[in-house]
């Protein structure tokens, strides 16, 4: 097949003779003379006239009402409920959201009411008096009082116990009392009671 | 119907950005406008190659099963004409592989070359008997080429994608049909 620039291509498809400028007939007289020049216009005017009417072609309707279904199908089936997930995301989504909710309820509980943990019936404290250095009261009921972010660990975040003094005070009112005050030797229990020994509360009986 | 890329504009949207919608999300609107832009020219495409129109039909069917099967293939370099052109020439290839009767079905389901308002010397029904003859003594790439070129009006570049062949051959081919045309003219008027 003849090779030829694309440049005379280019104006045999554009542009008549009378149209190409003095430059462009120069490179046009190099391949061919004006009289070729201008049948091979004319032959690509005449192709040009080719067509295809789309009318002159009947097809069948009914593959369109097929391809259209499919693609509403594969429409539907994209939607979000058909969505695929790779099972380990589903099983990391959970984890995660396992996790994030333990540690939203193990660690953020709160509770401005004081918890009443323990009851005692008798301690003693130290108070410093004007007669002596210091001087031992009897109190009764005393309570210790907890403030806690975390039920399980109250009894270390005890910050001070409360009393209500009765007996031998003379005074006989309330006192703040410390932790301090409640866990001196002065208060150690004599010996130990069995009375909250899970065997015992089992078995529903307190005495030997 | 037609498929418009938005109120403010109302201009007809890029067959790319139809295949866009499809890819994005199935599109049915997208699809049915890209489907009744193409699916004749395919089929007349593909008649031209196979002979036959209800084979050609089928095949165009399989082409865009796929595009709805895997619209995420289209080929982004490519225009979307070029991309299905290309398929659908090679399904035609492999089919043509795998049938023996393409001659006969050639030749029995010919569909004429048509030329339309033509504003010349020459008589409408002797050019396009001309071209039909010329058409005829082309081989297998030239008739590619004048089919894309001249019935699907398609530039060398998207043509010489199709045919899988460089620029340059594209315009050596359509250079020897002019002459091979204005020859036959030339005969006629002597």
């Amino acid at each position: 097949m003849e090779q030829i620039p694309n440049i005379i291509l280019d104006l045999l498809m554009t542009k008549s003779f009378d149209q190409l400028s003095a430059s462009e007939k120069k490179e046009v007289f190099q391949w061919m003379d004006e009289a070729n020049y201008k049948r091979l216009f004319e032959a690509n005017q005449l192709l040009n006239h080719v067509a295809f009417n789309e009318n002159d072609l009947n097809t069948n309707a009914k593959n369109k009402a097929i391809l259209i279904e499919k693609i509403r199908d594969k429409s539907r089936k994209k939607s979000i409920a058909f969505y695929p997930i790779a099972l380990w995301k589903v099983a990391a989504s959970f984890l995660l959201f396992g996790n994030v909710a333990y540690f939203y309820l193990h660690y953020n509980v709160k509770t401005d009411q004081p918890v009443y943990l323990t009851n005692t019936d008798t301690i003693y404290i130290e108070r410093a008096n004007f007669l002596q250095d210091t001087q031992t009261y009897f109190h009764d009921t005393v309570g210790k009082l907890f403030y806690k972010d975390d039920s399980n660990k109250a009894k270390n975040h005890a910050t001070y116990a409360q009393a209500n003094v009765y007996g031998n005070d003379p005074n006989s009112e309330t006192h703040q009392l410390s932790v301090s005050d409640y866990e001196k030797k002065l208060n150690n229990k004599k010996g130990s009671s069995i009375k909250d020994d899970s065997l015992i509360q089992t078995i529903g009986f307190t005495t030997l | 119907m037609k498929f418009h890329l938005s109120k403010d504009t109302q201009a007809p949207a890029s067959d790319e950005e139809l295949m866009g919608k499809i890819i994005a999300h199935g599109s049915k609107l997208a699809f049915e406008t890209l489907y009744d832009r193409y699916h004749k020219k395919l089929i007349w495409f593909c008649m031209r190659f196979i002979g036959s129109q209800a084979q050609a039909e089928d095949i165009v069917q399989d082409a865009f099963i796929k595009l709805i099967d895997k619209p995420e293939l289209f080929n982004k370099a490519m225009k979307f004409s070029t991309w299905m052109y290309t398929i659908v020439h090679h399904a035609s290839l492999s089919h043509i592989r795998n049938n023996n009767n393409r001659a006969r079905l050639l030749k029995e389901n010919y569909h004429p070359i048509k030329v339309a308002h033509i504003n010349s010397t020459y008589d409408a029904n002797f050019i396009q008997k001309k071209l039909n003859d010329i058409y005829k003594t082309l081989s297998e790439k030239e008739q590619l080429i004048f089919v894309l070129r001249f019935e699907m009006e398609m530039s060398m570049r998207e043509i010489a994608s199709i045919a899988e062949i460089p620029e340059g051959s594209v315009k050596s081919c359509l250079f020897y049909l002019l002459k091979k045309l204005a020859s036959q003219l030339h005969t006629k008027e002597h």
